[in-house]
């Protein structure tokens, strides 16, 4: 099972190839724009990061911004500052550098104005991306492979198609010795005892339980019924009636192969194998968690109702900038309205014309092709249009 | 593989999932179990969502995938749409501890 891809330094293996202008803090997010923006290899990946956060969430800036910059599809980074934020520009573009890919990085104090370091970083950006004409993808394993897995705009043909799917390609990427990361800590709830019999050890069986548990207290704490939030309207609208349904179908996406680890909001993994990761269940956080754990693509199983039917997902841009997205939908009323914005349909599995393992077989294949290709699939055509990256920061803030 | 009008996911389970728009009078025979048992749909259920293979007396599992996905809060008949309405979850309720 092989794919091509951009060797790293590191050994690491890129499907995509491309320069990140990454802001230290959110004031500098127009200055990565601007100087993203025109050059086809760049990415700007302006982000919600404030100057200053407490504690771990301090801590959760910094190194989601180093794991953007380290993600293997970043073949080099360019960190801009403003001088005075909490994460330094220096900071980061120094734990980036360990990977051995080009690294630099501005600041607005050094570099004496705002507009200087524009004019600045858009010749580094130059510079760097004409590093990358001459690079060719050699052959790569599928061992070698991080997939991300999320569901969204669910409805109950997620857990009987489209997450099922999602779950066989998980497991053929595992067996192959690849590495697969899925989220969303609160739609486990109802669904963790299957989950947790799946683990390694009994301590990662603990650790998953007792991060769902987490979870529950807070909504608990907040005296609400988390039904309208979870299920969200447009899930009950799809048919799902609570979020233990939700969860059992949402599961599901991860496959069946052993729990290797739990992992916190946006770390990687250290080990192959298949891993939970903490998290909210909104895509705008996800794509960012995927992205700096590392994942090289993510595959997004969607039920076809009305999120589905936006250009864009809700709050994620027609494409996330360092990491492809996949679209996949096992609903057959929504695939015919929203045909143009999906690559796999699987629908043909609720209506009992294919099976599962016939459907996974073609949606593995048009996997392997984007693994290798530079292609943006269904988001092909739309704009460039994008939000600011959001981070799961835990709070308060202050 | 003919075309299906629903979906039953686990032998265990007391709801089955509509995959075409089931209108009531519709007669359902479920394949899955033994003996062939029909079901008469008894209101509209929308593609996607649920209805009760048998009847769920109130406070009664509403199991799904083989596990609980919720309790019913009135008592459902044997063909009836399950959904919010007649399922409370026993997730997250915070309003509960509340009260």
């Amino acid at each position: 099972l092989k794919f091509r891809g951009y060797r790293r330094a590191d050994g690491s293996i890129g499907i995509r190839n491309s320069i990140a202008v990454i802001p230290a803090v959110n004031c500098m997010n127009e200055a990565a724009v601007r100087i993203a923006g025109g050059s086809a290899g760049a990415a700007a990946l302006p982000h919600i990061g404030r100057c200053a956060y407490l504690g771990e969430d301090q801590e959760r800036l910094f190194d989601t911004l180093v794991g953007f910059g380290c993600n293997p599809n970043v073949a080099g980074v360019l960190v801009v500052g403003l001088g005075c934020e909490a994460s330094s520009a220096a900071g980061i573009a120094d734990r980036i550098s360990a990977t051995g890919k080009p690294v630099e990085y501005l600041t607005v104090e050094k570099e004496g104005g705002f507009e200087q370091l524009i004019k600045k970083g858009k010749k580094i950006t130059e510079k760097l991306t004409a590093g990358l004409k001459d690079a060719v993808r050699e052959e790569a394993e599928i061992s070698e492979l991080t997939l991300a897995i999320k569901c969204g705009g669910s409805d109950t043909t997620s857990g009987i198609a489209g997450n099922m799917v999602s779950g066989l390609i998980a497991d053929r990427v595992v067996e192959a010795g690849g590495t697969v990361i899925f989220t969303e800590t609160a739609e486990v709830m109802g669904a963790e005892h299957v989950l947790a019999r799946r683990a390694r050890s009994e301590q990662v069986a603990a650790r998953l339980l007792e991060m769902v548990n987490e979870k529950e207290r807070e909504i608990v704490a907040m005296g609400v019924d988390v039904r309208n939030c979870e299920p969200t309207p447009g899930n009950i609208l799809g048919g799902l009636t609570t979020i233990e349904e939700k969860s059992l179908g949402s599961i599901v996406k991860g496959g069946s192969s052993p729990l290797q680890g739990v992992l916190e909001w946006g770390r990687r993994p250290a080990a192959a194998g298949l891993f939970f990761m903490d998290g909210p269940s909104h895509t705008a956080e996800i794509c960012s968690g995927f992205a700096s754990a590392g994942a090289h693509l993510m595959l997004f199983s969607l039920g076809g109702g009305l999120p589905a039917m936006l250009p864009m997902t809700p709050a994620l841009s027609s494409r996330f900038p360092i990491m492809p997205v996949i679209k996949l939908t096992g609903n057959p009323k929504g695939y015919e309205k929203i045909k143009h914005r999906l690559d796999i349909y699987v629908g043909n599995v609720v209506l009992g014309e294919e099976t599962l393992s016939q459907a996974a077989d073609r949606a593995w294949e048009k996997l392997m092709k984007f693994l290798t290709e530079e292609n943006r699939g269904a988001t092909e055509g739309y704009t460039d249009y994008s939000e600011p990256l959001n981070i799961y920061f835990k709070g308060p803030l202050v | 593989m003919k075309s299906r009008q629903y979906i039953l996911v686990h032998p265990a389970d007391n709801v089955a999932t509509a995959i075409t728009e089931l209108v009531p009078g519709t007669v359902l025979v479920i394949e899955e179990t033994a003996a062939g048992e029909r079901i008469e749909i008894l209101q509209p259920v929308q593609f996607g969502h649920k209805f009760a293979l048998r009847n769920i007396p109130r406070g009664q599992a509403v199991v799904k995938y083989g596990e609980t996905i919720g309790r019913a809060t009135a008592a459902i008949r044997a063909g009836e749409h399950v959904h919010v309405h007649n399922v409370e979850s026993l997730r997250g309720r915070g309003d509960l501890a509340k009260a």
